[in-house]
């Protein structure tokens, strides 16, 4: 724990607005990355972000001191932004978004893959997405993201394990890989 | 390593185990299926992490505002419940208080409905009588027994009126005052009016009065 942030948030909680700014300055890149990430659109992320900031200082008083901060904050985001996908994939007028996205050409290069694999991403559940993104992106461990996503270890795990096949499945549809490719277990 | 192993050692090389990727690697040379699999989690694995997005000035101050501009709010809304629960908790000190002090004593009400029953009322050992009525008497005493005479005038006029509004109902006897004596023999036969069960039961109670607080020191 960061006897700085410690301090920053005791400010906080003093309704000062000056550290309030801090706190905002100080996590907003990431939080702000994370939620472009997972939203997609620009725009939507930084209402999901502000969102992200409000409850943050509503909860501060909550955050066990002793703990870091910053992976508290992220996991405020992870959540916020899941909601935010559960929500979205109920309005039917997001599916039609995505599927214009499967007309695009494939090609064969590393960056195209990259590119590829994130469209695939598109595709999945967003808890499915989310859980790749913060284990193969952010390098999250498991523990992090169940308790973020507040579900068990091995649910994450069967989460991620779906992700993996369906992202490899669309880019053999895609034809990023050949169907000579073996299957995933 | 034949291909089915090689997959299960690709998912624990995407779960984290890099060492792995060297077995891997030669199973990999010599099968093309196998070769297109590593591929596909070599570059998983080596997925570049959310760049942090800068945003504009605006935007952190539109944030910075509505959490200021929350907490403001949030505030005034405990102040708010805070001044609403102290109201009603100095309601609830205050009315039992007032109540205290413009009705001195509810407690003879169950007294005269406990006597008013139209049985007859056994004889009882003078001794134990106290400790049935005597404690409200004593605690509230003449208020007591304003309350109580003004409680069975009014329980008398309410049965008179009920009785002439229905003749069916009207009893076999005359309502009267009994003495006290005749308690318990005169309520066997037909209809009880209820003025009588009710002065008969004031009465009763009035006799049951201790003539000094001297006989009760402890009270
Ligand atoms: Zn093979």
């Amino acid at each position: 724990m960061s006897v700085d942030d410690a301090r920053l948030v005791k400010r906080c909680q003093r309704d000062d607005p000056e550290a309030i700014r801090e706190l905002v300055e100080r996590f907003q890149g990431e939080v702000l990355g994370l939620c472009v990430r997972l939203v997609g659109d620009r725009h939507e992320a930084e209402d999901v972000a502000q969102e992200v900031f409000l409850r943050i200082f509503r909860s501060l008083h909550r955050w066990d001191s002793t703990r870091p901060l910053r992976p508290w904050i992220m996991a405020i985001a992870v959540n916020r932004c899941r909601t935010f996908l559960a929500q979205r994939r109920k309005r039917p007028e997001t599916l039609e978004d995505l599927s214009g996205v499967a007309v695009r050409p494939s090609s064969t290069g590393d960056r195209e893959l990259l590119q590829e694999i994130r469209l695939a991403l598109e595709d999945v559940r967003p808890e499915y997405r989310i859980a790749f993104v913060l284990f193969h992106e952010q390098g999250r461990p498991y523990e992090f993201i169940a308790e973020a996503l507040r579900r068990p270890v091995g649910t994450i795990k069967t989460w991620l394990h779906r992700c993996r096949q369906a992202v490899l499945e669309r880019l053999r549809q895609r034809g990023m890989i050949s169907e000579v490719g073996h299957e995933l277990p | 390593m034949n291909c089915p192993d090689f997959a299960h050692k690709v998912e624990e090389y995407l779960d984290g185990c890099k060492a792995l990727r060297t077995v891997l690697a030669d199973h990999a040379a010599e099968c093309p299926g196998c070769r297109e699999l590593l591929a596909w989690a070599d570059r998983i694995v080596s997925l570049p992490p959310p760049e942090p997005t800068t945003p504009a000035p605006e935007w952190t101050e539109r944030v910075v505002q509505s959490v200021l501009r929350d907490r403001r709010m949030r505030r005034q809304r405990r102040t708010v419940a805070f001044a609403l629960a102290a109201s009603l908790v100095l309601a609830a000190l205050i009315l039992p208080i007032l109540r205290w002090t413009t009705t001195p004593d509810a407690n003879p009400t169950p007294v005269v409905a406990e006597n008013a029953k139209p049985q007859p009322i056994p004889e009882q050992p003078r001794e134990s009588v106290p400790e049935l009525s005597l404690g409200p008497a004593l605690r509230f005493g003449p208020a007591s027994l304003e309350a109580t005479r003004n409680l069975a005038s009014e329980a008398a006029r309410q049965a008179t009126s009920l009785a002439a509004g229905a003749p069916g109902l009207r009893p076999k006897a005359e309502p009267r005052a009994d003495p006290v004596a005749d308690l318990g023999r005169n309520a066997t036969g037909g209809l009880e009016p209820v003025v009588r069960s009710t002065r008969r039961a004031f009465d009763a109670w009035l006799d049951l009065l201790p003539v000094s607080t001297d006989e009760k020191p402890g009270l």
